[in-house]
């Protein structure tokens, strides 16, 4: 299976206070790839740069087969985005910015188009700077799937919406990527909402992935040991060691990543006693990796 | 694309094109209206030359007034959302620049044509002295490429990102400001850089020369 988006070794400073460093990302075609991260750790700024909003320093951008930003305008023919903040043109109606986004996109379906406008109860004469933030969002996924792209690209599309509109945004986003073998990548920091509809994610911290692997490794994979005993210092282990913490007396809560029961025999063998394996829900799962990143450690 | 961006730019500037239509259809009534007239029936010259040459400075304020407008309603819009939609739209980002000036362009295009016609028809009611011609096509062409050059120069940095928009600004005013401090303490009577520059702008063949000969609706 090749790859809808690959980003190798990007460097990118915008501003003095913030880089993306030696970032290396791929979301594989067909996947629904949910891009998590904490507000300001880089992941709209990510999104723009492989749409060639922006040019990255260095490295190299694929997205659809073509390199960023030489041929974004072909890449931009065959994905739908859906930006972070309203970017319409706030003077015209729906239908006039309908129109307008149907003159760039050669795929444009009207039929469908009429159908997600009626599906998501928008008028055709409404003013866009009249619109609630919650149609204006539904407007906007709206332009993005009547284009009916190869690649879906979602900055944030629920974010500040309300519960009703979020669930009919992602009804039509699981029903376009259902009748269509299209690729999404969706940013968001909505940890839970990633974990309903991604089969991938990768974890955004401050300008750099600190993990991406599949939703299923993600999910099961990082737990919390209560451990007793344990030495300081520690050979090899045959799962990743996120992180220790102690807590009461000669115990410690330990941060692991691939995890297996059968673990439990080498940690007897460095003198410990395994007390307690704690599963993670996913928001836990991301606040121990990225607190992890954050400590140094490997995540 | 082209009609739906004109279509757009059309929405942001209606009632500035609009006003520029009636501007443009009035500067020639009021011009031949405020002329005397000699008792054989034809104006008396000096009041025609008076008169036409007022309105010359009419059609040249109307058009640097429309252009300004119309260039800066051209990204307005855009640079409000950081040009993202823009941005976003599967064309070259030069096609995209092109296409919002052609639109701006075309616009100016029609208040052009107001003044084409309207003097046109203001010459044509008028009883002239048999030396004198009107010309309407050419004082339309004239406007209009007079509108394309202030358009053209802020359309142009507008169209920029605004931190380079910022950096030519400031280096323009120290240039101005280090300009004028150096002709107060110096022995030249003008600032040397700006009068060069505006030297440059509006003499002989400078960009902006049209602006100080006469835009003449009727002449010899």
């Amino acid at each position: 299976m090749s790859d809808a988006i690959a980003l190798k070794h990007v460097d990118f400073r915008p501003a003095k206070e913030f880089a993306i460093r030696d970032l290396n990302m791929t979301v594989p075609t067909g996947a629904i790839y949910g891009f998590l991260g904490p507000n300001g750790s880089g992941k709209t700024t990510t999104i723009k740069l492989l749409l060639g909003m922006q040019e990255a320093d260095e490295g190299l951008i694929e997205v659809l087969g073509h390199q960023i930003p030489q041929g974004a305008p072909q890449a931009l023919a065959r994905i739908g985005y859906v930006p972070e903040k309203v970017h319409l043109y706030s003077s015209l109606t729906v239908g006039e910015m309908m129109d307008h986004h149907r003159a760039f996109f050669a795929t444009w379906n009207p039929t469908r188009a009429q159908e997600l406008r009626r599906q998501f109860n928008l008028r055709s004469e409404q003013k866009i700077e009249r619109l609630s933030k919650g149609e204006a969002g539904k407007l906007m996924m709206l332009l993005a799937l009547a284009t009916q792209p190869d690649l879906l690209v979602l900055d944030e599309p629920t974010d500040g919406l309300d519960p009703v509109v979020r669930r009919d945004v992602l009804a039509a986003l699981v029903e376009y990527v259902s009748t269509r073998n299209a690729t999404v990548l969706v940013s968001s920091h909505l940890v839970h909402e990633q974990e309903r509809i991604c089969d991938w994610v990768g974890v955004m911290d401050d300008g750099a992935l600190v993990a991406e692997l599949p939703m299923n490794t993600f999910r099961s994979g990082i737990k919390r040991l209560r451990v007793s005993g344990a030495p300081p210092v520690l050979p090899a282990a045959p799962f990743t060691l996120l992180g220790r913490t102690p807590t009461a007396g000669a115990e410690e809560e330990w941060g692991v990543r691939g995890w297996q029961p059968d673990m439990a025999a080498w940690l007897n063998a460095q003198g410990a006693t395994l007390r307690e394996v704690i599963d993670l829900d996913l928001e836990e799962s991301f606040v121990e990796l990225l607190s992890t990143a954050r400590s140094g450690g490997t995540a | 694309m082209f009609r739906a961006v004109l279509y757009t730019q059309w929405k942001w500037t209606r009632p500035v094109i609009l006003l520029a239509v009636l501007v443009a259809g009035y500067i020639p009534v009021n011009a031949l209206r405020s002329m005397s007239y000699k008792s054989a029936g034809t104006y008396y010259i000096p009041s025609l030359y008076q008169s036409i040459t007022s309105a010359s400075v009419n059609y040249q304020l109307l058009a640097l007034a429309v252009a300004v407008v119309v260039a800066i309603s051209a990204w307005q819009a855009d640079g409000q959302r950081q040009h993202v939609y823009a941005l976003s739209l599967p064309v070259p980002r030069w096609q995209f620049v092109l296409l919002r000036f052609a639109a701006g362009a075309a616009l100016l295009g029609v208040v052009a044509v107001a003044v084409g016609l309207f003097g046109g028809v203001a010459a044509a009611i008028a009883p002239l002295p048999a030396m004198l011609h009107a010309y309407p096509a050419g004082l339309a062409v004239r406007f209009w490429l007079g509108t394309l050059i202030p358009f053209a120069l802020i359309f142009a940095l507008l169209a920029s990102n605004p931190r380079r928009v910022k950096l030519v600004v400031a280096g323009v005013a120290t240039i101005v400001v280090v300009d004028m401090l150096l002709a107060m303490v110096g022995t030249t009577d003008k600032p040397l850089l700006v009068g060069w520059f505006l030297d440059g702008l509006y003499a002989g063949n400078g960009p902006l020369a049209a602006f100080l000969s006469k835009w003449m609706l009727i002449d010899v």
